[in-house]
């Protein structure tokens, strides 16, 4: 399935869970050496097991009875011997499955943030951050989690088999009558996992709103504030709780009621039901006294690796829903890879022209048509219009973060498909509208643009970014751990921005609405240092904000998809079209229109 | 690799355990019951244990009697047996219902009172990075993690966030990730009553035993320390790898969190690989701490715990076997000494991992407690005076502000504006134009000065009456998940629909509702596709709704696009006169409507008058106008 139909389907997209289970046992395969000697430790571990409580039936007929002080030494250091073999094999499977496990993460992320990165930005803004993060992480987790279990539950049935064998050889009637309880605590366990996970649903439904809501107070603390909601908001947040804490409350019953027949009732009538037999078999001469402890061990392990395996196959449906979401976006092929053929890109001199372009976007329809663009080296073009008029649209087809439908981006007269990608954008400078600070400090959000880069080469980019005097302040310099940014104003983030983009010396600077979150004087003061480094790069500049591009070469006014007219300042102005009417709006150094209000 | 604060000093837990007690305390009557059934159901199950040895002796082994009279006294015994085993299992399912139940409702008071103490705070608390801010920071990027709800900007506003501040987060919330675990009150509720178990079935243990044999409840008493002193050590040392590893853990989620709010970045810059790398090794290490957790825990749990009770069970047994063959104890104390022996050794674990517990829950708690226990500074004072309406007269007496001491934001601002009047407040950045809001509104206290409100000083009046007339509309209005008409209703629950499409008339809400199938039905919500200017209008029909004497425009058309916010401005006079206005605003178009406009300079009021009459005069006003109209000179000058 292509990008843009994931694209559509959205979030509702579901494929049956059988192609999503199958999916994902590929990450099985190479983890399969390991698994299978978990499985074999699991059936020695078992083996050994069965055979302890012989011991302790020895003991009892003959070693006590008989004072038998070498046989007594004998069991003793075999017991001893025994369970050390044991714990050691305990220890290293334990070891083993959760290094299998561990493993098994870090393949699943591997794949899948691989496949990630390589999506279109349309695919990845179409969901939260964090329901991606959870993807990559929680999802990852929780299919190796199932993944790992696989195959030792599988070893439970051998171990079932086995017991059931030699309990049916030891006593068949009571090992039907043991078997027989099984019936009642898998109907309860299937009931109880279909009814709690009805209530489940239902109560994360209701967690997902309350959480929503404290979210977004957290987020709006000064509307809440401002408007007086703050005894709205707690008693919205506590009716919800209310609800959620009844649902928890049936759910808690129902499993408390559930927990009392199954680990109490059930295992009680069992264990009584046993003794009482094997009692009346000794009474009656039938069975010696050490007899019952294998009987003992034995019958009450049986359901052991039943419930383990039912337990698994209730459990394992909630995985799915992991593995579907994870199979969506496997599946969801990348638009914009490399051609096998791709060259390394020409030395970009700022001669990039887009011909005759199209696009659309799914729900939205065509965002461009059939429009020409062509930039000249050293010089600037600045691209202006309304919003929805397909400026950043153009910026993502300059820096193919999309394909155009129609028409074809040429870079130095080659069709950007034919480049290899990055070879390409390594050579482009950008800035975007706000600036993502990575964690780290600024010398480290500098080298993600240039991870070779020396400390003069950064110390440069810091200067023309005009930042020198503030890195000044911070105690460490530019190797001060910024975190995430949090405490800097928007301005000094667009600064950032703009030196992680000189870093590289770009003979093409692309700036997509770089001052747009800025306040007028913040605005002002980041359009000098811009028009500064403009003046010795090609530049092209996307904005809505008139006064910034009055020195600019060429200016391009879009309008629905299409160019309405273009020129220097100077011509359109003249032409006193569109451009000039938008500027005479915002200035107010003329009267305001009055159709505007209508 | 431990934070420090997790050494908390034993008179600061008993505070906290007081403190905690405190919301336990209206539940204590069902948690000393489920005590009290805890002290009945313990010997039941251990007295069942022990009449195994009268089940062997007296009948299995007492060849001297018939068939028939064994049989008989196998059923009394294991009827006894089963009568005990029934009412223990049943008593503890009632103890464990109480417990829940008081786990359950004390949980549920102590988020909701910390809940409700967080939105009496006041914003600065709430804004500025205090403990409060922090917490709250991270309970949404909990949220963001566990339920899949949020926006990026949560993601990237708490950057790398403090791992306790999580657990803070866990701590409060973590019955809802697991609905039966109780959270930070499990220090109380679940800890006591299984301190209580550890210890009572240990000591009926040894009472048991000491009815069989004397030697073997000395033997247990001398495993009991030195068991409990060696595993709580190394529980020690596995936590402190635990850390460690939630530590990797939170690198590779901030990693990750990098790579995907930050794929723009890398795609333009075409550096995808770099960031590739960096994840990956973040996710390695993250494995590689994992495996050395594990490790550890197997060392600790087979190495050396396992161990030291497999050495005791075979002394037990060597020790139990040599008195039979001696002929001292019979067969039935064997079976019976090594059953309760066994039985003994699930409450030794416990009672290691309940030490473990308290150390792990008692710094959250603290945490919680901490904010708790901050006082809201901005509160009513007694018998404040309760507006029964307001006219829309504002006046500021001198006001002084600071947010902080050293940088002060007004400087003695003095103005009046009368009801029904349109102000506008200019100035540069930082000359204070926000914080004459916040000040009017009482979401901070001036430092000296007055603000009046109708002739009464706002520190005097009821707040909520006041702000229950005033409409406010900030620089972006938030919207909250739901329809258009909820996030309009917002402003004022109670009104009616008329309210609500007379508002949505007046801000141009309804003019572009039109246009969706739903109209003021359509859902919106953060990341939903409405443009500034639309999203400004709800906020416009949020203020209206409320039916205001005083309208605030924070910024309000700051962010729009040239064609919108004359769109805006002209709607706004509509409203003239009918209601006071108060527009802050950094560009100068947006106040031409004014009647009057304010210019602050550096906290204090530089100049007052009409937009015609400033521009006329020398001043900051021109200055600023010639500014923000440079191009338009200079464009005269080229052309």
């Amino acid at each position: 399935m292509t990008e843009q139909e994931a694209l559509a389907e959205g979030t509702g997209f579901r494929k049956n869970s059988w192609a999503a289970f199958v999916f994902v046992l590929q990450f099985l395969r190479p983890q399969l050496r390991r698994l299978i000697l978990v499985c074999l430790i699991d059936v020695s571990i078992v083996l050994l097991n069965l055979s302890i409580p012989w011991f302790g039936k020895s003991v009892i007929d003959q070693v006590l009875p008989r004072r038998d002080w070498n046989g007594f030494w004998v069991i003793a250091v075999s017991i001893a011997g025994l369970l050390l073999v044991v714990h050691l094999l305990t220890g290293t499977r334990t070891f083993l499955y959760n290094t299998t496990e561990q493993l098994l993460q870090l393949e699943i992320r591997r794949k899948m943030y691989g496949h990630l990165q390589r999506l279109s930005m349309d695919t990845i803004d179409a969901l939260p951050v964090g329901q991606h993060q959870f993807r990559i992480s929680t999802d990852a987790d929780r299919i190796a989690h199932m993944l790992v279990r696989i195959l030792p539950t599988l070893t439970m049935l051998f171990e079932f088999a086995l017991i059931l064998t030699a309990a049916i050889y030891v006593d068949p009637i009571l090992t039907g009558i043991v078997a027989l309880f099984l019936i009642p605590w898998t109907l309860l366990f299937i009931w109880v996992t279909h009814y709690g996970r009805v209530l489940d649903r239902r109560r994360l439904r209701l967690c997902e709103l309350r959480d929503a809501g404290v979210l977004q107070a957290a987020y709006s603390f000064f509307t809440i504030k401002s408007l007086n909601r703050s005894d709205h908001e707690v008693r919205r947040h506590s009716r919800i709780s209310v609800a959620l804490q009844r649902v928890a409350n049936q759910g808690y019953l129902i499993l408390v009621g559930f927990e009392f027949a199954t680990q109490r009732l059930i295992p009680f009538l069992k264990t009584n039901t046993i003794y009482l037999y094997l009692a009346r078999m000794v009474v009656m001469g039938q069975m010696t006294l050490g007899m019952t402890v294998p009987m003992i061990a034995y019958l009450g392990r049986l359901s052991f690796p039943i419930e383990r395996i039912v337990n698994f196959g209730c459990w394992i449906w909630q995985t799915m829903v992991s593995a579907e979401r994870m199979m969506q976006v496997m599946e969801t092929q990348p638009a914009i890879v490399d051609k096998l053929n791709a060259v390394p890109s020409p030395v970009v001199t700022g001669n990039v022209e887009l011909r005759g372009v199209s696009f659309e976007r799914p729900r939205v329809g065509r965002v461009l048509s059939n429009v020409t663009i062509h930039l000249k080296p050293n010089t600037s073009t600045a691209i202006v219009g309304p919003s929805g008029s397909g400026k950043s649209t153009l910026v993502g087809l300059a820096l193919r973060l999309i394909d155009p439908l129609e028409g074809q981006v040429l870079v130095e007269g080659t069709d950007l498909k034919d480049i290899k990608l990055d070879t390409y954008l390594k050579q482009i400078g950008t800035v975007m509208q706000d600036t993502y600070l990575f964690a780290g400090s600024l010398a480290q959000n500098l080298l993600i643009a240039k991870p070779d880069a020396t400390e003069e080469e950064m110390q440069a980019a810091i200067d023309q970014a005009e930042l020198t005097k503030w890195v000044a302040t911070l105690p460490a310099g530019m190797y001060e751990d910024l975190d995430g940014g949090s405490a800097l104003s928007a301005g000094q983030k667009q600064r950032i921005g703009i030196a992680r983009a000189m870093l590289i010396q770009p003979k093409l600077l692309i700036l997509d609405e770089p001052t747009s979150a800025l306040d007028a004087e913040t605005e002002r003061e980041i359009m000098d240092t811009l028009k500064r480094l403009a003046a010795t790069t090609t530049t092209l500049m996307v904005t809505h904000r008139l006064d910034t591009i009055r020195h600019v070469d060429h200016i391009v006014v879009m309008e629905s998809g299409g160019i309405r007219e273009q020129g220097s300042h100077a011509e359109l102005v003249r032409q006193n079209g569109y451009y000039a009417n938008m500027r005479k709006i915002f200035t107010g150094s003329e009267p305001i229109p009055q159709q505007v209000t209508g | 690799m431990l934070p420090e604060s997790s050494h908390i000093s034993l008179g600061e837990s008993l505070r906290v355990l007081r403190r905690l007690w405190g919301f336990v305390r209206p539940y204590r009557g069902k948690f000393v019951l489920s005590i009290l059934l805890l002290l009945l159901s313990v010997p039941l199950a251990q007295f069942a244990l022990f009449l195994t040895r009268d089940v062997t002796n007296k009948a299995l082994l007492a060849t001297h009697l018939t068939a028939d009279e064994r049989w008989s006294i196998v059923l009394s015994i294991v009827g006894l047996q089963a009568l005990f085993y029934f009412s223990s299992a049943l008593l503890s399912t009632c103890r464990e219902v109480l417990e829940w139940y008081g786990s359950m409702r004390s949980t549920f008071d102590l988020r909701l009172a910390f809940y409700r103490h967080l939105n009496k705070m006041p914003l600065a608390f709430l804004t500025k990075r205090l403990p409060g801010e922090h917490l709250f920071r991270a309970t949404a990027d909990m949220v963001s993690v566990f339920r899949i709800a949020s926006r990026p900007a949560v993601a990237t506003a708490s950057g790398q966030s403090a791992p306790d501040s999580k657990e803070v987060a866990m701590a409060i919330y973590s019955n809802d990730v697991d609905p039966y675990d109780p959270g930070v009150m499990g220090i109380i509720v679940r800890t006591v009553p299984l301190m209580v178990e550890t210890i009572y079935s240990l000591l009926w243990g040894v009472i048991l035993l000491f009815l069989i044999d004397g030697m073997l409840s000395l033997m247990l008493l001398a495993y009991i320390f030195p068991f409990a002193f060696v595993s709580h050590r190394l529980f020690d040392k596995v936590r402190g790898s635990a850390f460690h590893f939630k530590e990797t853990a939170e690198m590779e989620a901030g990693s990750l969190r990098d790579s995907i709010a930050g794929l723009r970045t890398l795609k333009s810059l075409g550096r995808l690989k770099v960031q590739r790398k960096k994840y990956m090794h973040a996710v390695a290490n993250t494995r590689r701490a994992g495996i050395k957790q594990i490790s550890e825990i197997v060392l600790v749990q087979s190495g050396a715990q396992v161990g030291m009770k497999w050495a005791f069970s075979i002394c037990i047994y060597v020790y139990l076997t040599s008195r039979v063959m001696e002929g001292s104890a019979t067969l039935g104390d064997w079976i019976a000494a090594l059953l309760l022996v066994e039985a003994a050794q699930g409450p030794l674990e416990n009672f290691v991992q309940i030490l473990q517990l308290i150390k792990v829950q008692l710094v959250p708690a603290q945490r919680i407690l901490e904010t708790l226990d901050a006082k809201p500074t901005i509160v009513d004072r007694p018998g404040a005076i309760k507006l029964a309406d307001v006219s829309g007269h504002i006046k500021f007496e001198n006001v002084e502000f600071a947010y902080e001491p050293e940088r002060p934001v007004l400087n003695g601002l003095s103005f009046e504006v009368k009801p029904g009047q349109y102000l506008g407040i200019v100035g540069p950045s930082g000359a204070g134009k926000s914080s004459v809001i916040a000040l009017m509104l009482r979401l901070y206290e001036p430092s000296a000065g007055t603000v009046l409100i109708d002739g009464n000083s706002v520190s005097d009046i009821a707040l909520s009456t006041f702000l229950e007339r005033v409409g406010t509309v900030p620089q972006t209005t938030h919207l909250y998940t739901g329809t258009i008409a909820d996030n309009i209703l917002f402003g004022n629950p109670k009104a009616t629909r008329e309210d609500l499409e007379r508002a949505a008339i007046m801000s141009g809400v309804s003019k572009f509702a039109i246009r969706f199938d739903d109209g003021l039905g359509t859902l919106v919500g953060e990341g939903a596709s409405l443009s500034g200017g639309e999203r400004q209008r709800i906020g416009i029909a949020r203020a209206l709704i409320r039916n205001p004497k005083i309208l605030v425009l924070d910024e309000a058309t700051a962010n729009l696009d040239p064609e919108t916010e004359a769109d805006i401005l002209e709607e706004l006079k509509a409203l003239r006169g009918s209601m006071t206005i108060i527009s802050i605003a950094h560009r100068l178009k947006a106040v031409e409507p004014c009647d009057q406009v304010l210019v602050l300079d550096a906290g204090r009021a530089a100049q007052l008058g009409s937009h015609e009459e400033l521009i006329q005069m020398e001043g900051l006003y021109r200055k600023l106008w010639a500014l923000q109209n440079e191009l338009s000179h200079l464009e005269g000058a080229a052309s």
